[in-house]
Protein backbone atom coordinates (compact mmCIF):
# COMPACT_ATOMS: atom_id res chain seq x y z
CA UNK A 1 0.00 0.00 0.00
CA UNK A 2 2.75 2.64 0.81
CA UNK A 3 4.91 0.99 -1.61
CA UNK A 4 1.85 1.84 -4.84
CA UNK A 5 1.62 5.50 -2.85
CA UNK A 6 5.21 6.34 -3.04
CA UNK A 7 5.56 4.95 -6.58
CA UNK A 8 3.46 7.12 -7.98
CA UNK A 9 4.50 10.45 -6.18
CA UNK A 10 8.04 9.73 -6.70
CA UNK A 11 9.47 6.71 -8.07
CA UNK A 12 7.16 6.72 -11.46
CA UNK A 13 6.14 10.03 -10.45
CA UNK A 14 3.64 10.60 -14.04
CA UNK A 15 5.08 13.90 -14.61
CA UNK A 16 8.79 14.21 -13.97
CA UNK A 17 9.59 10.30 -15.09
CA UNK A 18 6.80 8.87 -17.61
CA UNK A 19 6.19 12.27 -19.02
CA UNK A 20 2.33 11.70 -19.19
CA UNK A 21 -0.40 14.25 -19.53
CA UNK A 22 1.33 17.15 -20.66
CA UNK A 23 -1.55 18.69 -22.05
CA UNK A 24 -3.15 19.41 -18.69
CA UNK A 25 0.33 19.91 -17.60
CA UNK A 26 1.15 22.57 -19.93
CA UNK A 27 -2.10 24.49 -20.46
CA UNK A 28 -3.31 25.16 -17.21
CA UNK A 29 -0.17 25.83 -15.13
CA UNK A 30 -0.65 29.29 -16.00
CA UNK A 31 -1.89 29.78 -12.33
CA UNK A 32 -0.88 27.64 -9.51
CA UNK A 33 -4.70 28.23 -8.31
CA UNK A 34 -5.77 26.49 -11.64
CA UNK A 35 -2.91 23.45 -10.92
CA UNK A 36 -4.29 22.84 -7.53
CA UNK A 37 -7.29 22.34 -8.93
CA UNK A 38 -6.54 20.68 -12.03
CA UNK A 39 -4.46 18.24 -9.81
CA UNK A 40 -6.85 17.33 -7.52
CA UNK A 41 -9.66 16.71 -10.04
CA UNK A 42 -7.38 14.62 -12.11
CA UNK A 43 -6.71 12.82 -8.22
CA UNK A 44 -10.26 12.06 -7.47
CA UNK A 45 -10.87 10.92 -10.89
CA UNK A 46 -7.76 8.70 -10.81
CA UNK A 47 -9.14 7.07 -7.73
CA UNK A 48 -12.51 6.38 -8.48
CA UNK A 49 -11.51 4.84 -11.60
CA UNK A 50 -9.21 2.80 -10.28
CA UNK A 51 -11.62 1.35 -7.49
CA UNK A 52 -14.40 1.06 -9.80
CA UNK A 53 -12.38 -0.93 -12.27
CA UNK A 54 -10.52 -2.79 -9.65
CA UNK A 55 -14.09 -3.82 -8.49
CA UNK A 56 -15.70 -4.72 -11.48
CA UNK A 57 -12.47 -6.40 -13.02
CA UNK A 58 -13.47 -9.71 -13.19
CA UNK A 59 -16.42 -9.17 -15.22
CA UNK A 60 -14.34 -7.43 -17.96
CA UNK A 61 -13.57 -9.89 -21.13
CA UNK A 62 -10.26 -8.77 -22.18
CA UNK A 63 -11.42 -7.70 -25.88
CA UNK A 64 -14.02 -4.83 -24.50
CA UNK A 65 -11.71 -3.94 -21.18
CA UNK A 66 -10.44 -0.44 -22.97
CA UNK A 67 -13.74 0.52 -23.58
CA UNK A 68 -15.07 -0.15 -20.55
CA UNK A 69 -12.56 1.82 -18.56
CA UNK A 70 -13.00 4.37 -21.01
CA UNK A 71 -16.49 4.60 -19.95
CA UNK A 72 -15.99 3.61 -16.74
CA UNK A 73 -13.58 7.19 -16.89
CA UNK A 74 -15.28 9.55 -18.81
CA UNK A 75 -18.53 8.96 -16.05
CA UNK A 76 -16.48 9.69 -13.03
CA UNK A 77 -14.58 12.59 -15.11
CA UNK A 78 -18.57 14.13 -15.87
CA UNK A 79 -19.37 13.80 -12.19
CA UNK A 80 -16.42 16.08 -11.51
CA UNK A 81 -17.72 18.48 -14.16
CA UNK A 82 -20.80 18.68 -12.90
CA UNK A 83 -19.92 19.11 -9.30
CA UNK A 84 -17.52 21.85 -10.25
CA UNK A 85 -20.28 23.99 -12.27
CA UNK A 86 -21.94 23.41 -9.27
CA UNK A 87 -19.75 24.42 -6.77
CA UNK A 88 -16.82 25.68 -7.56
CA UNK A 89 -17.89 27.56 -10.50
CA UNK A 90 -14.93 30.07 -11.07
CA UNK A 91 -12.39 27.08 -11.35
CA UNK A 92 -14.90 25.07 -13.63
CA UNK A 93 -14.48 28.16 -15.70
CA UNK A 94 -10.99 28.89 -16.03
CA UNK A 95 -9.99 25.23 -16.40
CA UNK A 96 -12.81 25.14 -19.18
CA UNK A 97 -12.53 22.10 -21.39
CA UNK A 98 -9.43 20.18 -19.69
CA UNK A 99 -11.88 18.84 -17.49
CA UNK A 100 -13.90 16.76 -19.80
CA UNK A 101 -10.80 16.25 -21.13
CA UNK A 102 -9.15 14.51 -18.10
CA UNK A 103 -11.24 11.94 -19.86
CA UNK A 104 -8.10 10.89 -22.29
CA UNK A 105 -5.06 11.67 -20.23
CA UNK A 106 -3.13 9.43 -20.68
CA UNK A 107 -2.07 8.69 -16.86
CA UNK A 108 -5.64 7.51 -15.90
CA UNK A 109 -6.26 4.64 -18.78
CA UNK A 110 -2.57 3.71 -18.34
CA UNK A 111 -3.59 2.73 -14.72
CA UNK A 112 -6.32 1.53 -15.00
CA UNK A 113 -4.75 -0.71 -17.96
CA UNK A 114 -1.31 -1.43 -16.47
CA UNK A 115 -2.49 -1.29 -12.27
CA UNK A 116 -6.12 -1.32 -11.30
CA UNK A 117 -6.96 -4.21 -13.59
CA UNK A 118 -4.11 -6.51 -11.71
CA UNK A 119 -4.63 -5.06 -8.11
CA UNK A 120 -7.06 -5.82 -5.17
CA UNK A 121 -9.29 -3.31 -4.14
CA UNK A 122 -7.49 -1.15 -1.45
CA UNK A 123 -3.98 -1.28 -3.53
CA UNK A 124 -5.62 0.61 -6.44
CA UNK A 125 -7.17 3.13 -4.71
CA UNK A 126 -3.70 3.78 -3.13
CA UNK A 127 -1.76 3.66 -6.49
CA UNK A 128 -4.18 6.23 -7.98
CA UNK A 129 -3.74 8.62 -5.10
CA UNK A 130 -0.02 8.24 -5.68
CA UNK A 131 -0.51 8.81 -9.14
CA UNK A 132 -2.94 11.55 -8.76
CA UNK A 133 -0.83 13.98 -6.29
CA UNK A 134 2.51 12.67 -8.15
CA UNK A 135 0.40 14.38 -11.26
CA UNK A 136 -0.57 17.56 -8.93
CA UNK A 137 3.20 17.71 -7.34
CA UNK A 138 4.46 18.10 -11.36
CA UNK A 139 1.37 20.66 -12.08
CA UNK A 140 2.49 22.76 -9.05
CA UNK A 141 6.13 23.02 -9.77
CA UNK A 142 5.74 24.51 -13.29
CA UNK A 143 2.28 26.67 -12.21
CA UNK A 144 4.52 27.94 -9.30
CA UNK A 145 7.61 28.97 -12.22
CA UNK A 146 5.15 29.94 -14.16
CA UNK A 147 2.87 32.10 -11.96
CA UNK A 148 6.32 33.26 -10.15
CA UNK A 149 8.14 34.60 -13.22
CA UNK A 150 5.61 35.81 -15.37
CA UNK A 151 3.36 37.37 -12.90
CA UNK A 152 5.50 37.98 -10.15
CA UNK A 153 2.39 36.09 -7.60
CA UNK A 154 2.14 33.01 -5.66
CA UNK A 155 -1.36 31.79 -5.49
CA UNK A 156 -2.28 35.48 -6.57
CA UNK A 157 -0.47 37.44 -3.77
CA UNK A 158 2.13 39.39 -5.16
CA UNK A 159 5.84 38.31 -4.20
CA UNK A 160 7.89 41.62 -5.34
CA UNK A 161 6.09 44.52 -4.46
CA UNK A 162 5.31 47.24 -7.09
CA UNK A 163 8.70 47.54 -8.78
CA UNK A 164 8.97 44.23 -10.21
CA UNK A 165 8.07 43.89 -14.25
CA UNK A 166 7.02 40.38 -14.62
CA UNK A 167 8.62 38.54 -17.67
CA UNK A 168 5.53 38.07 -19.22
CA UNK A 169 6.85 35.55 -21.96
CA UNK A 170 6.45 32.80 -18.86
CA UNK A 171 2.62 32.92 -18.96
CA UNK A 172 2.62 33.09 -22.50
CA UNK A 173 2.32 29.35 -24.48
CA UNK A 174 6.15 29.36 -25.46
CA UNK A 175 7.37 29.93 -21.75
CA UNK A 176 5.38 26.92 -20.83
CA UNK A 177 7.30 24.38 -23.26
CA UNK A 178 10.39 25.79 -22.67
CA UNK A 179 10.42 26.02 -18.76
CA UNK A 180 9.05 22.34 -18.79
CA UNK A 181 11.82 21.56 -20.65
CA UNK A 182 14.62 23.22 -18.08
CA UNK A 183 12.75 21.83 -15.50
CA UNK A 184 12.86 18.10 -16.88
CA UNK A 185 16.71 18.69 -17.80
CA UNK A 186 17.46 19.83 -13.81
CA UNK A 187 15.42 16.45 -13.02
CA UNK A 188 17.71 14.78 -15.23
CA UNK A 189 20.80 16.21 -13.89
CA UNK A 190 20.10 15.60 -10.43
CA UNK A 191 19.17 11.88 -11.56
CA UNK A 192 22.82 11.82 -13.41
CA UNK A 193 24.39 13.43 -10.51
CA UNK A 194 23.13 10.83 -7.88
CA UNK A 195 24.01 8.22 -9.95
CA UNK A 196 27.56 9.35 -9.99
CA UNK A 197 27.64 9.50 -6.76
CA UNK A 198 26.11 6.26 -5.60
CA UNK B 1 -20.33 32.69 -45.10
CA UNK B 2 -17.54 31.91 -46.73
CA UNK B 3 -15.73 35.16 -44.47
CA UNK B 4 -16.50 33.14 -41.67
CA UNK B 5 -15.21 30.01 -42.84
CA UNK B 6 -11.90 31.78 -43.70
CA UNK B 7 -11.96 33.38 -40.84
CA UNK B 8 -12.15 30.00 -38.68
CA UNK B 9 -9.55 28.34 -40.75
CA UNK B 10 -6.82 31.23 -40.52
CA UNK B 11 -7.02 31.49 -37.35
CA UNK B 12 -7.32 27.75 -36.22
CA UNK B 13 -4.29 26.73 -38.17
CA UNK B 14 -2.03 30.05 -37.57
CA UNK B 15 -3.57 32.48 -34.38
CA UNK B 16 -4.66 30.09 -32.04
CA UNK B 17 -2.94 26.51 -33.23
CA UNK B 18 -3.94 23.94 -31.32
CA UNK B 19 -0.78 22.25 -30.03
CA UNK B 20 1.49 25.39 -30.06
CA UNK B 21 -1.17 27.87 -28.41
CA UNK B 22 -4.11 25.90 -26.85
CA UNK B 23 -1.67 22.96 -26.08
CA UNK B 24 -3.84 20.20 -27.45
CA UNK B 25 -2.16 17.11 -28.70
CA UNK B 26 0.90 17.44 -27.04
CA UNK B 27 1.98 13.67 -26.51
CA UNK B 28 1.93 12.66 -30.61
CA UNK B 29 3.89 16.14 -30.89
CA UNK B 30 6.23 14.79 -28.84
CA UNK B 31 6.41 10.87 -29.51
CA UNK B 32 5.74 11.44 -33.68
CA UNK B 33 7.66 14.08 -34.30
CA UNK B 34 11.35 12.20 -35.12
CA UNK B 35 10.95 11.95 -38.84
CA UNK B 36 9.19 14.35 -40.94
CA UNK B 37 7.49 11.32 -42.82
CA UNK B 38 6.22 9.87 -40.20
CA UNK B 39 5.06 13.38 -38.65
CA UNK B 40 3.38 13.97 -41.95
CA UNK B 41 1.69 10.47 -41.49
CA UNK B 42 0.29 11.09 -38.56
CA UNK B 43 -1.11 14.73 -39.49
CA UNK B 44 -3.00 13.20 -42.40
CA UNK B 45 -4.48 10.55 -40.22
CA UNK B 46 -5.79 12.97 -37.66
CA UNK B 47 -6.53 15.40 -40.37
CA UNK B 48 -9.09 12.65 -41.48
CA UNK B 49 -10.32 11.79 -37.81
CA UNK B 50 -11.05 15.12 -36.68
CA UNK B 51 -12.72 16.57 -40.11
CA UNK B 52 -14.70 13.07 -39.53
CA UNK B 53 -15.49 13.81 -35.66
CA UNK B 54 -16.41 17.41 -35.64
CA UNK B 55 -18.81 16.00 -38.42
CA UNK B 56 -20.47 13.19 -36.48
CA UNK B 57 -20.32 14.42 -33.15
CA UNK B 58 -21.93 17.60 -34.19
CA UNK B 59 -24.50 15.48 -35.48
CA UNK B 60 -24.75 13.28 -32.01
CA UNK B 61 -25.11 16.96 -30.51
CA UNK B 62 -27.86 18.21 -32.38
CA UNK B 63 -30.23 15.64 -33.14
CA UNK B 64 -29.54 13.28 -30.27
CA UNK B 65 -28.13 14.95 -27.05
CA UNK B 66 -30.05 18.23 -27.10
CA UNK B 67 -33.09 17.49 -28.35
CA UNK B 68 -33.16 15.10 -25.18
CA UNK B 69 -31.77 16.80 -22.79
CA UNK B 70 -28.77 14.47 -22.37
CA UNK B 71 -26.37 17.67 -22.90
CA UNK B 72 -24.41 15.79 -19.73
CA UNK B 73 -23.39 12.96 -21.88
CA UNK B 74 -21.55 14.89 -24.19
CA UNK B 75 -18.21 13.57 -22.89
CA UNK B 76 -19.07 10.45 -22.77
CA UNK B 77 -21.06 10.10 -26.13
CA UNK B 78 -18.18 11.89 -27.90
CA UNK B 79 -15.41 9.89 -26.85
CA UNK B 80 -17.22 6.54 -27.65
CA UNK B 81 -17.66 8.07 -31.37
CA UNK B 82 -13.98 8.94 -31.69
CA UNK B 83 -13.24 5.17 -30.55
CA UNK B 84 -14.85 3.97 -32.96
CA UNK B 85 -14.16 5.75 -35.38
CA UNK B 86 -10.67 5.65 -34.90
CA UNK B 87 -11.07 1.68 -35.48
CA UNK B 88 -12.85 2.11 -38.59
CA UNK B 89 -10.01 4.19 -40.02
CA UNK B 90 -7.50 1.57 -38.94
CA UNK B 91 -9.26 -1.05 -40.59
CA UNK B 92 -10.10 1.08 -43.72
CA UNK B 93 -6.12 2.05 -43.92
CA UNK B 94 -5.15 -1.93 -43.02
CA UNK B 95 -6.77 -3.01 -45.84
CA UNK B 96 -6.78 -0.25 -48.55
CA UNK B 97 -3.18 1.27 -47.61
CA UNK B 98 -1.21 -1.25 -46.11
CA UNK B 99 1.99 1.26 -46.31
CA UNK B 100 0.16 4.09 -44.73
CA UNK B 101 -0.86 1.56 -42.13
CA UNK B 102 3.01 0.19 -41.32
CA UNK B 103 4.46 3.70 -41.57
CA UNK B 104 2.10 4.90 -38.69
CA UNK B 105 2.06 1.88 -36.40
CA UNK B 106 0.84 1.88 -33.42
CA UNK B 107 -0.15 5.55 -33.15
CA UNK B 108 -2.90 4.73 -35.19
CA UNK B 109 -4.76 3.30 -32.32
CA UNK B 110 -3.21 6.53 -30.22
CA UNK B 111 -5.61 8.74 -32.15
CA UNK B 112 -8.41 8.33 -29.63
CA UNK B 113 -6.53 9.39 -26.51
CA UNK B 114 -5.36 12.46 -28.53
CA UNK B 115 -6.95 15.31 -26.93
CA UNK B 116 -7.10 17.47 -30.13
CA UNK B 117 -9.74 14.77 -31.33
CA UNK B 118 -12.05 14.98 -28.48
CA UNK B 119 -10.99 19.10 -27.62
CA UNK B 120 -12.34 19.84 -30.98
CA UNK B 121 -15.63 18.28 -30.87
CA UNK B 122 -16.16 19.75 -27.47
CA UNK B 123 -14.94 23.32 -28.51
CA UNK B 124 -17.47 23.01 -31.80
CA UNK B 125 -20.37 22.56 -28.90
CA UNK B 126 -18.71 26.04 -26.95
CA UNK B 127 -18.50 27.91 -29.94
CA UNK B 128 -21.40 27.15 -30.85
CA UNK B 129 -20.80 26.24 -34.59
CA UNK B 130 -22.97 25.29 -37.46
CA UNK B 131 -22.22 21.57 -39.18
CA UNK B 132 -20.52 23.27 -42.07
CA UNK B 133 -18.29 25.59 -39.34
CA UNK B 134 -17.33 22.82 -37.07
CA UNK B 135 -16.24 20.74 -40.10
CA UNK B 136 -14.31 23.33 -41.31
CA UNK B 137 -12.61 24.03 -37.74
CA UNK B 138 -12.07 20.50 -37.18
CA UNK B 139 -10.13 20.11 -40.31
CA UNK B 140 -8.48 23.56 -40.29
CA UNK B 141 -7.41 23.08 -36.32
CA UNK B 142 -6.18 19.68 -37.67
CA UNK B 143 -4.08 21.04 -40.88
CA UNK B 144 -2.36 23.37 -38.16
CA UNK B 145 -1.36 20.27 -35.47
CA UNK B 146 0.03 19.20 -39.20
CA UNK B 147 2.05 22.21 -39.75
CA UNK B 148 3.31 22.65 -36.29
CA UNK B 149 4.34 18.99 -36.28
CA UNK B 150 5.91 18.34 -39.81
CA UNK B 151 8.14 21.84 -38.62
CA UNK B 152 9.08 20.19 -35.40
CA UNK B 153 9.88 17.52 -37.12
CA UNK B 154 11.68 19.03 -39.42
CA UNK B 155 13.73 20.96 -36.53
CA UNK B 156 14.83 17.73 -34.83
CA UNK B 157 16.21 15.76 -37.58
CA UNK B 158 18.79 18.36 -37.41
CA UNK B 159 18.44 18.40 -33.74
CA UNK B 160 20.10 15.04 -34.01
CA UNK B 161 23.47 15.46 -35.25
CA UNK B 162 23.76 18.38 -32.71
CA UNK B 163 25.84 18.92 -29.63
CA UNK B 164 23.50 18.64 -26.73
CA UNK B 165 24.50 18.92 -22.67
CA UNK B 166 23.71 16.06 -21.56
CA UNK B 167 21.04 16.39 -18.89
CA UNK B 168 18.82 18.36 -21.75
CA UNK B 169 19.04 15.11 -24.45
CA UNK B 170 15.96 13.20 -25.64
CA UNK B 171 12.25 15.60 -24.23
CA UNK B 172 13.87 18.78 -22.38
CA UNK B 173 15.43 19.71 -25.81
CA UNK B 174 12.50 18.74 -27.56
CA UNK B 175 10.27 20.96 -25.50
CA UNK B 176 12.43 24.12 -25.38
CA UNK B 177 12.79 23.55 -29.21
CA UNK B 178 8.70 23.53 -29.37
CA UNK B 179 8.80 26.99 -27.23
CA UNK B 180 10.70 28.21 -29.93
CA UNK B 181 8.53 27.31 -32.43
CA UNK B 182 5.53 28.43 -30.52
CA UNK B 183 7.37 32.09 -30.05
CA UNK B 184 7.41 32.16 -33.70
CA UNK B 185 3.63 31.41 -33.93
CA UNK B 186 3.17 34.21 -30.93
CA UNK B 187 3.68 36.55 -34.10
CA UNK B 188 0.68 35.56 -35.56
CA UNK B 189 -1.44 36.79 -32.65
CA UNK B 190 -1.13 40.15 -34.05
CA UNK B 191 -3.28 39.80 -37.13
CA UNK B 192 -6.25 41.34 -37.18
CA UNK B 193 -9.09 39.17 -39.16
CA UNK C 1 -21.47 -14.40 -33.85
CA UNK C 2 -22.31 -15.51 -29.93
CA UNK C 3 -19.64 -13.72 -28.19
CA UNK C 4 -19.98 -10.34 -30.33
CA UNK C 5 -24.00 -10.19 -28.59
CA UNK C 6 -22.16 -11.07 -25.53
CA UNK C 7 -19.93 -8.17 -25.33
CA UNK C 8 -22.08 -5.57 -26.64
CA UNK C 9 -24.08 -6.21 -24.10
CA UNK C 10 -21.67 -6.12 -21.16
CA UNK C 11 -20.55 -3.00 -22.72
CA UNK C 12 -23.77 -2.25 -23.08
CA UNK C 13 -25.11 -2.46 -19.31
CA UNK C 14 -21.68 -0.59 -18.14
CA UNK C 15 -22.71 1.96 -20.39
CA UNK C 16 -26.26 1.95 -19.64
CA UNK C 17 -25.33 2.03 -15.15
CA UNK C 18 -22.44 4.89 -16.01
CA UNK C 19 -25.58 6.74 -17.89
CA UNK C 20 -27.59 6.01 -14.79
CA UNK C 21 -25.63 7.40 -12.13
CA UNK C 22 -24.94 10.43 -14.59
CA UNK C 23 -28.68 11.56 -14.71
CA UNK C 24 -28.58 10.99 -11.46
CA UNK C 25 -25.86 13.57 -10.56
CA UNK C 26 -26.86 15.85 -13.12
CA UNK C 27 -30.41 16.02 -11.59
CA UNK C 28 -28.86 16.51 -8.18
CA UNK C 29 -26.55 19.59 -9.38
CA UNK C 30 -29.33 20.92 -12.10
CA UNK C 31 -31.06 23.42 -10.00
CA UNK C 32 -27.69 24.34 -7.72
CA UNK C 33 -25.88 25.08 -11.13
CA UNK C 34 -29.11 27.11 -12.41
CA UNK C 35 -29.44 29.07 -9.34
CA UNK C 36 -26.19 29.53 -9.18
CA UNK C 37 -25.78 31.50 -12.97
CA UNK C 38 -28.86 33.31 -12.09
CA UNK C 39 -27.61 34.99 -8.91
CA UNK C 40 -24.32 35.85 -10.42
CA UNK C 41 -26.17 37.73 -13.45
CA UNK C 42 -28.65 39.35 -10.98
CA UNK C 43 -25.49 40.17 -8.17
CA UNK C 44 -23.73 41.54 -11.56
CA UNK C 45 -26.34 43.35 -13.31
CA UNK C 46 -27.12 45.24 -9.96
CA UNK C 47 -23.97 46.64 -9.26
CA UNK C 48 -23.34 47.79 -12.41
CA UNK C 49 -26.11 50.39 -12.02
CA UNK C 50 -25.37 51.03 -8.59
CA UNK C 51 -24.26 54.35 -8.89
CA UNK C 52 -28.04 55.57 -9.90
CA UNK C 53 -29.98 56.15 -7.36
CA UNK C 54 -33.70 55.01 -6.51
CA UNK C 55 -33.40 52.15 -8.69
CA UNK C 56 -36.59 50.06 -8.11
CA UNK C 57 -34.71 46.42 -8.11
CA UNK C 58 -37.69 44.74 -8.00
CA UNK C 59 -39.17 45.86 -11.69
CA UNK C 60 -36.15 44.01 -13.58
CA UNK C 61 -37.64 43.04 -16.44
CA UNK C 62 -35.06 40.90 -19.01
CA UNK C 63 -35.04 40.47 -22.64
CA UNK C 64 -33.18 38.23 -25.00
CA UNK C 65 -31.04 39.90 -27.70
CA UNK C 66 -29.64 38.61 -30.59
CA UNK C 67 -28.40 40.81 -33.51
CA UNK C 68 -25.82 39.76 -36.29
CA UNK C 69 -22.30 41.70 -35.63
CA UNK C 70 -23.23 42.90 -31.99
CA UNK C 71 -22.11 41.25 -28.56
CA UNK C 72 -24.68 41.23 -26.38
CA UNK C 73 -27.23 38.43 -24.82
CA UNK C 74 -29.86 40.14 -23.45
CA UNK C 75 -30.64 43.81 -21.98
CA UNK C 76 -32.64 43.94 -18.61
CA UNK C 77 -34.35 47.15 -17.50
CA UNK C 78 -35.09 48.89 -13.81
CA UNK C 79 -37.49 51.30 -13.69
CA UNK C 80 -36.46 54.51 -11.29
CA UNK C 81 -38.42 56.02 -9.07
CA UNK C 82 -38.95 59.43 -10.88
CA UNK C 83 -40.19 56.76 -13.94
CA UNK C 84 -37.19 57.14 -16.30
CA UNK C 85 -35.18 53.74 -17.16
CA UNK C 86 -31.81 52.28 -16.53
CA UNK C 87 -30.02 49.18 -18.10
CA UNK C 88 -27.87 46.50 -17.53
CA UNK C 89 -26.84 44.68 -20.61
CA UNK C 90 -25.30 40.76 -20.49
CA UNK C 91 -22.72 41.29 -23.53
CA UNK C 92 -19.89 38.40 -24.30
CA UNK C 93 -17.39 39.71 -27.15
CA UNK C 94 -14.58 38.25 -28.37
CA UNK C 95 -11.35 38.53 -26.71
CA UNK C 96 -7.75 36.63 -27.10
CA UNK C 97 -8.56 33.33 -25.48
CA UNK C 98 -12.09 32.65 -25.92
CA UNK C 99 -15.46 35.05 -24.98
CA UNK C 100 -15.25 37.56 -22.26
CA UNK C 101 -18.45 37.83 -20.31
CA UNK C 102 -19.64 41.72 -18.89
CA UNK C 103 -22.51 43.48 -17.54
CA UNK C 104 -22.38 46.44 -18.61
CA UNK C 105 -25.01 49.70 -16.93
CA UNK C 106 -26.56 52.16 -19.19
CA UNK C 107 -28.53 54.71 -18.38
CA UNK C 108 -31.51 56.36 -20.59
CA UNK C 109 -28.86 59.07 -21.61
CA UNK C 110 -27.14 56.50 -23.42
CA UNK C 111 -23.94 56.94 -20.63
CA UNK C 112 -22.00 54.02 -19.44
CA UNK C 113 -22.55 53.92 -15.79
CA UNK C 114 -20.53 51.34 -14.67
CA UNK C 115 -18.93 47.77 -15.67
CA UNK C 116 -18.41 44.58 -14.48
CA UNK C 117 -16.27 41.80 -15.84
CA UNK C 118 -18.02 38.78 -14.79
CA UNK C 119 -15.61 36.43 -17.03
CA UNK C 120 -12.34 37.16 -18.20
CA UNK C 121 -10.68 33.20 -17.32
CA UNK C 122 -10.19 32.58 -21.06
CA UNK C 123 -7.70 36.04 -21.05
CA UNK C 124 -3.97 35.36 -20.70
CA UNK C 125 -3.79 35.33 -16.69
CA UNK C 126 -2.01 38.15 -15.72
CA UNK C 127 -2.17 39.91 -19.04
CA UNK C 128 -5.35 39.81 -20.60
CA UNK C 129 -7.23 39.36 -17.43
CA UNK C 130 -6.04 42.55 -16.04
CA UNK C 131 -9.18 44.08 -18.05
CA UNK C 132 -11.00 43.11 -14.82
CA UNK C 133 -9.28 45.43 -12.79
CA UNK C 134 -10.48 48.25 -11.57
CA UNK C 135 -7.94 51.01 -12.76
CA UNK C 136 -9.09 50.07 -16.27
CA UNK C 137 -13.15 50.18 -15.93
CA UNK C 138 -13.58 52.40 -13.60
CA UNK C 139 -12.38 54.63 -16.95
CA UNK C 140 -15.75 53.68 -18.41
CA UNK C 141 -18.08 55.16 -15.82
CA UNK C 142 -19.31 58.22 -18.05
CA UNK C 143 -18.60 57.54 -21.38
CA UNK C 144 -21.36 57.76 -24.50
CA UNK C 145 -21.98 56.55 -27.60
CA UNK C 146 -18.87 54.93 -29.91
CA UNK C 147 -15.64 54.61 -27.32
CA UNK C 148 -12.33 54.62 -28.90
CA UNK C 149 -9.10 53.39 -27.33
CA UNK C 150 -6.07 54.99 -27.38
CA UNK C 151 -2.27 53.16 -26.36
CA UNK C 152 -1.03 56.28 -24.68
CA UNK C 153 -2.72 59.37 -24.30
CA UNK C 154 -6.70 58.63 -24.14
CA UNK C 155 -8.83 62.35 -24.63
CA UNK C 156 -12.52 62.78 -24.88
CA UNK C 157 -14.29 59.50 -25.28
CA UNK C 158 -11.48 57.60 -25.32
CA UNK C 159 -10.06 54.51 -22.56
CA UNK C 160 -6.04 53.90 -22.28
CA UNK C 161 -5.69 50.22 -22.94
CA UNK C 162 -4.29 47.68 -21.14
CA UNK C 163 -0.49 47.63 -21.67
CA UNK C 164 0.26 44.53 -23.48
CA UNK C 165 -3.35 43.48 -23.84
CA UNK C 166 -5.20 45.01 -26.62
CA UNK C 167 -6.48 43.03 -28.16
CA UNK C 168 -8.39 42.32 -24.38
CA UNK C 169 -9.10 45.91 -24.15
CA UNK C 170 -10.46 46.32 -27.68
CA UNK C 171 -12.78 43.15 -26.76
CA UNK C 172 -13.96 45.38 -24.06
CA UNK C 173 -14.55 48.62 -25.68
CA UNK C 174 -16.61 46.84 -28.44
CA UNK C 175 -18.67 45.25 -25.72
CA UNK C 176 -19.51 48.49 -24.26
CA UNK C 177 -20.21 49.90 -27.38
CA UNK C 178 -22.46 46.81 -28.72
CA UNK C 179 -24.11 47.75 -25.24
CA UNK C 180 -25.25 51.31 -25.34
CA UNK C 181 -26.78 50.48 -29.63
CA UNK C 182 -28.22 47.87 -27.85
CA UNK C 183 -29.84 50.02 -25.24
CA UNK C 184 -30.52 52.60 -28.03
CA UNK C 185 -32.36 50.27 -29.78
CA UNK C 186 -34.33 48.99 -26.88
CA UNK C 187 -35.41 52.41 -26.10
CA UNK C 188 -36.70 53.64 -29.54
CA UNK C 189 -39.23 50.40 -29.73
Amino acid sequence: MRKAFINGLITENPTFVQLLGMCPLLAVTTSVANAIGMGLSATVVLMCSNVAISLIRRFIPDKIRIASFVVVIAGFVTLVDLMLKAYLPALSQSLGIFIPLIVVNCIILARAEAFASKNNVLNSAFDGLGMGLGFTLGLLTLASVREIIGNGTFLGFPLFGQSYRPAIMAILPPGGFILLGLILGTVNAVKARRKKNA
Amino acid sequence: MLRDILVIAISAIFIENFVLVKFLGICPFLGVSKKIQTAMGMGMAVTFVMAMASALTWCINHFILQPCGLDYLQTIAFILVIAALVQLVEMFLQKMLPGLYNALGIYLPLITTNCAVLGVALLNIQNEFNLIKSIVYGASAALGFTLAIVLFAGVREHLEFSEIPEALKGFPIALITAGLISIAFLGFSGLQI
Amino acid sequence: MRDYVRLGGILFIITASVALVLSIGNHATKERQKALTDETANKARLEVISSAEDVLEDTAETMEYSKEGSSVKSVTSYKKSDGSHIYAVFCTPKGYGGEISMMVGVDDKLTVTDISITDSTKETPGLGSRVGDTAFLSQFAGKGKNIGINKNQPEGNEIQAVTGATISSKAVVKGTNDAIDAVEEVMGR
